[in-house]
């Protein structure tokens, strides 16, 4: 432990993955129990598909990838929401035109890209340990503003969250809250992909919430354990990687499911004491 | 003198995929009427309340209403796993007095916990939902309802898994605050036995409207003609509706 902290402050790479870990920590944590709550996990998965469309376009553009994978992220999260709302074709449907018709792009433009093509397995899987400083603004900034978002906006998210079709009925703005929620998924997944890369990011998204539900009594007690969960995975993770010489990406996605694992299995499955009537 | 209608639902049909669901429904409902649709499996009944409460929007016809509805939809919409405490599902009910950006007061955590009382869970105020039985959850989902300040409550199949003292109990709650605020009640439901008890008028449904008259005045063949070839072993199962109408 105490060589990684030694090389935590030797290594400008390993810090800046330090850094990196918090600000993943913390957005995935709390956008997992609003994405988990409210059943939109294929959308996440889709939006990571997705980016991988965008930056084969930027690099067959020859343009700088994080607004293009942003774009592109955005444009399949809002497709899919657009097309399913209507209720003609439900959301599950939309994803899986959407997430082909993506990636398909994806392997086009890279087959169309000519000359020098970069390493496309580093964005399948990611990798900390290139993180750059233009990434950290980046997380830092979506970081920000998903906290900002889950701080102002918490009980319009709880409502929308817990019952959509009450919600609006009750005059909760529904449809801002849920495009707000798809413009921050959108933004996250792009800033987390470096980390973990388009196939990985997903772990992120979803068991922190998960996990956290078992024990939570409140949607705050929610957000709050699976922040925890999440940053405790991220620094472990990270450990864990620089101990066993192991993409970092990975073992983060380890400790992910062995918090899972251990509260899956202590989670009190009878009924608990209610006061009596 | 009759008062003017609270609600008026006049020539209402729909249909989804070329089917019709339901067909010129006319009715109107007078200010404190508690009025009981019933009907057999399919007739409509929830799609009808779902356009009352604009859930549903494709539709001919016209529904007048002016006021608030508080809303107690069918069970199938609620979330076992997510973890709310029950004084935050009734603050949902508080929402639009509120609005974006401000916090609720500590008024309005005493008001749900007062209408938790008032629907006999205030004990229950502090916890998650989760593990509320039937019963429970329904009177939480009044409460919600009620917190709206509600000119016309709509439930949908409010005893669907509640069981049979459930069921009394929350029928009688729902008299006693109707019978209080002098407000109408608008409720669909599969006991007959309870709505022709409870209501003062009942309607027939099947995709078009059979009856609406009071409940005591309801007939077998009016419900001969909603329920039709299901109607024998309907009434079998209805037995105490025979000796209460048969006088």
């Amino acid at each position: 432990m105490k060589g990684f902290f030694s090389d935590l402050i030797q290594y400008h790479f390993l810090f800046l993955a330090f850094l990196a870990s918090l600000f993943v920590g913390v957005l995935s944590g709390m956008l997992s129990p609003i994405i988990v709550s409210r059943k939109i996990e294929y959308i996440s998965d889709g939006v990571a598909h997705a980016t991988f469309a965008g930056v084969s376009f930027a690099f067959l553009i020859s343009v700088s990838t994080l607004p293009v994978a942003v774009l592109a992220a955005i444009l399949f999260a809002f497709g899919v929401s657009f097309f399913s709302r209507k209720q003609r074709a439900s959301e599950n449907n939309m994803i899986g035109i959407f997430l082909p018709l993506f990636m398909a792009l994806g392997i086009l433009f890279v087959s169309l890209t000519k000359g020098y093509v970069p390493d496309m397995m580093g964005f399948l899987f990611g990798n900390i340990l290139l993180v750059s400083e233009t990434d950290l603004w980046f997380l830092l900034v979506v970081a920000i503003a998903v906290t900002g978002f889950v701080a102002l906006f918490f009980r319009e998210i709880q409502f929308y969250a817990f019952d959509e079709g009450m919600a609006k009925h009750y005059g909760v703005p529904v449809a801002f809250i849920h495009y707000l929620t798809l413009l921050c998924l959108s933004l996250s997944v792009v800033a987390s992909v470096k980390i973990a890369g388009v196939i990985l990011v997903n772990a992120f998204l979803i068991t922190p919430g998960v996990t956290a539900r078992f024990v939570a009594k409140s949607f705050k007690q929610m957000i709050v354990y699976s922040v925890l969960l999440s940053l405790f995975a991220c620094y472990f993770g990270l450990y864990l990687g620089y101990r066993l010489n192991a993409p970092p990406g990975t073992t983060m996605v380890f400790t992910l499911f062995g918090e899972f694992l251990l509260f899956y299995l202590s989670k009190p499955r009878k009924k608990p004491s209610l006061p009596k009537r | 003198m009759k008062s003017a209608p609270i609600l008026e639902v006049s020539q209402v049909s729909y249909e989804k995929s070329g089917h019709d669901i339901l067909s010129g429904i006319t009715f109107s409902l007078q200010q404190g009427e508690f009025a009981g649709i019933i009907g057999p499996n399919g007739a409509g009944k929830s799609t009808l309340l779902q356009i009352i409460v604009g859930e549903i929007k494709r539709y001919t016809g016209t529904v007048r209403f002016s006021g608030r509805i508080g809303y107690v939809p069918q069970r199938k919409d609620f979330q076992r796993d997510f973890p709310i405490k029950a004084r935050e599902v009734v603050a949902m009910g508080l929402y639009r007095r509120r609005g974006i950006f401000r916090f609720f007061s500590s008024e309005d955590w005493e008001e749900c916990h007062r209408l938790l009382e008032r629907v006999g869970i205030g004990e229950l105020s502090e916890e998650p939902v989760t593990f509320f039985s039937g019963g429970e959850y329904q009177r939480l989902m009044l409460a919600r309802a009620i917190a709206y300040h509600p000119d016309l409550l709509i439930l949908d199949e409010p005893e669907a898994g509640v069981d049979e003292m459930g069921k009394a109990s929350f029928y009688e709650l729902l008299a006693q605050w109707r019978k209080e605020r002098q407000r109408s009640v608008l409720l669909v439901s599969h006991d007959i036995g309870l709505v022709l008890n409870a209501c003062d008028t009942i309607m027939c449904l099947n995709k078009s409207l059979h009856c609406h008259k009071d409940a005591a005045t309801v007939s077998s063949e009016d419900l001969r003609s909603v329920y039709t070839e299901d109607f024998d072993i309907l009434i079998r199962g209805t037995h105490h509706f025979e000796k209460e109408h048969s006088q």
